[in-house]
């Protein structure tokens, strides 16, 4: 198991208990889809997941070794974050940007190998972005910066990318290409969670779907077995209509449409 | 979306904005004015001494390379050395103070006059000459007095730390530190720490003359009168700060995107703030307990330089030992020569540079201001 979190629980000054007890396990190859409605705790998961957030209860583990015993370049070596956006857009070139993700490869002393500038140039050449290398960060669209996050993330090398909404600004050729990468990154062996409001992306893409609300897993099982009536309107309070598509790799998908009354 | 390749161009390290003069050739530039701007200094001055020849013979004495020079000669070039040595030390902590400073919070306007650690680490220097110049004996520290510049400073440094560590801890919610309750908080400690710093003026006053105008003198900021023990008090606690650089100086550049995102990377953003906090009080107290309250310093020069080679931290902050020394020692000289010297002193002229200066800051980024 990659990533294995137990007994999660974490509470905001209020208080607000944003996470309840969430028992997870990621694996390599694995792509889970963390969805909920607003305010379900996903985005504080995944931060708890990748040591940004210190949980108030509970443990997350990587390969066994508890989050908090790794150091910081260490943890950055073995799990990727990719937020949804930034406090603050720094005055550089994105080529620059994306490497800071290097940071825990870096030996102090020491600038940048060819090495490094070739891992930067891979992660931009996949997240579609390697024509963006000269522009200065502040003039990309939303939905470039969301994929040199990612390409932040890849030139990091982690065996697990944990990934917060990253399609909320895309078009959709640019949202099932994230996807797309996002499975492709599982299938090369990394564990990858991502956290996603469209539910036929997670249909498609995702190996499996965990269901958050109210900071207490409710399910978390095949897309067949999560798109359903009885799992999917409890939970949203919203109704939802079914069906089946055609699924690139042969089969079927289900597909759900939110639909009033 | 294209697959991955090492084919792919690879991106240059140093990539940013264009137009940005390279670091080297800036640093060359700063290097040379400031030489030019150190021997002026040294041939300026109220009396009659501007011979290369004689000041560098007089430096030499200085060294014990060479016999000292004859009369008061000997002085005057000691005495111009000593002030010279300072000001480029104080000129060069306060400007790495400010860029500490600056990186740290992520913000142009912070420094160490407008955040309240210059505050702070005066009013720390004043209860040290008030307590080991004044009062040592009511305190039981006659055997400390011997020491008092070395713990001047370090009243300084410790007043100036926990100034840092209150503005920061009040600006900072949930993780993040509010740029407005930064200034505000600033303002706030600002005030109060001028209250304190008048309560001790006025408790030095009352009993002591002499002590009162060497803590008045001290809070305006003047570079007449140090000794060498105050040049190498200064100088040791910038190189001190200078020594944390490199534990701090790529990762301040993380910190562009915000705290989260730097650790989020693998910086450890808490022992980073503390260095950098740390260097940054300790540069500022150094100053502060050697040549008084100098404002602005530490605004200007990383703000200038960050406009000339961008914003990487790894330029900025040595950087910073130049252009600190070239604004401090340059507005000095030019005081000196334009008006003989007495009338204004350096952290008066300063202040009434850098008061406009940070307006003028204001009124550029008035439309990002208001939408904090």
């Amino acid at each position: 198991m990659t990533l294995a979190a137990r007994a999660l629980v974490h509470d905001y000054p209020g208080p607000l208990r944003a996470v309840d007890g969430v028992d997870l396990d990621l694996a390599a190859g694995e792509l889970a889809a963390i969805i909920g409605p607003n305010g379900a705790g996903k985005s504080t998961l995944l931060k708890l997941c990748c040591g940004l957030l210190a949980p108030s209860g509970g443990e997350v583990s990587l390969d066994g070794t508890p989050l908090g015993a790794i150091a910081p370049r260490e943890r950055a070596r073995r799990v990727a974050f990719v937020p949804q956006s930034l406090a603050a857009v720094p005055e550089v070139a994105v080529a620059h940007f994306v490497l800071g993700g290097r940071y825990g490869h870096l030996r102090r002393w020491s600038r940048s190998t060819p090495g490094d500038l070739a891992v930067v140039a891979d992660a931009m050449a996949a997240a579609d972005v390697a024509e963006l290398g000269e522009r200065p960060l502040a003039r990309v669209s939303g939905g470039q910066l969301q994929r040199v996050l990612i390409a932040r993330a890849l030139a990091q090398q982690a065996s697990s990318l944990l990934v917060d909404e990253p399609t909320s600004s895309l078009d959709p050729e640019h949202q099932l290409a994230i996807f797309a990468l996002l499975e492709r990154l599982a299938g090369e062996g990394r564990a990858v969670a991502v956290v996603t409001h469209d539910l036929n992306l997670a249909s498609q893409f995702a190996s499996r779907i965990v269901v958050l609300q109210d900071g207490c897993i409710v399910a978390s099982a095949t897309p067949d077995e999560v798109l359903r009536a009885e799992v999917l309107e409890p939970v949203y309070g919203a109704h939802f209509r079914y069906g089946r598509l055609p699924a690139r790799g042969g089969g079927e998908r289900p597909f759900v449409l939110p639909w009033s009354g | 979306m294209s697959l991955p390749s090492s084919q792919a161009p690879a991106p240059r390290a140093g990539a940013a904005l264009p137009r940005r003069v390279p670091p080297g050739t800036l640093g060359a530039v700063l290097a040379l004015v400031l030489a030019a701007i150190v021997v002026a200094s040294l041939r300026v001055g109220t009396s009659d001494l501007s011979d290369l020849g004689r000041i560098g013979r007089g430096l030499g004495a200085m060294l014990g390379l060479t016999e000292p020079l004859a009369g008061a000669e000997q002085t005057i070039v000691e005495w111009r050395a000593v002030r010279v040595l300072c000001a480029l030390g104080v000129g060069a902590a306060l400007a790495l103070s400010g860029g500490l400073l600056q990186g740290v919070f992520q913000n142009d306007l912070a420094s160490p006059s407008i955040i309240g650690v210059s505050a702070g680490a005066s009013l720390g220097a004043s209860l040290g000459i008030l307590i080991l110049g004044g009062y040592a004996t009511v305190f039981g520290l006659e055997a400390a007095t011997g020491f008092s510049p070395l713990l001047v400073t370090a009243c300084a440094f410790a007043f100036a730390l926990a100034v840092a560590w209150l503005v920061t801890a009040l600006a900072t919610t949930g993780g993040r530190i509010s740029v407005p309750t930064l200034l505000l908080v600033g303002i706030a400690v600002n005030a109060t720490v001028g209250g304190l710093l008048a309560a001790v003026h006025w408790l030095a006053l009352r009993d002591e003359l002499e002590l009162a105008r060497a803590l008045i003198t001290w809070t305006f900021g003047t570079l007449d009168d140090r000794t060498p023990t105050h040049a190498a008090l200064v100088w040791a606690g910038l190189a001190v700060a200078v020594a944390a650089l490199p534990w701090v100086c790529f990762e301040l550049d993380l910190f562009a995107a915000g705290e989260e995102d730097a650790h989020g990377l693998g910086v450890d953003t808490g022992r980073v703030k503390l260095l950098a906090l740390g260097a940054a009080s300790l540069a500022a107290a150094a100053a502060v307990s050697v040549a008084g309250q100098i404002a602005f310093v530490g605004l200007i020069v990383p703000h200038l330089l960050r406009l000339v080679v961008g914003p990487a931290h790894r330029a900025l902050l040595p950087l910073c030992l130049l252009g600190g020394p070239v604004l401090l020692l340059g507005a000095d000289l030019l005081r000196r020569v334009l008006w003989g010297g007495a009338e204004l002193q350096p952290g008066v002229m300063m202040s009434l540079l850098g008061g406009p200066f940070f307006l003028l800051l204001l009124l550029r980024n008035r439309a990002g201001i208001q939408s904090w």
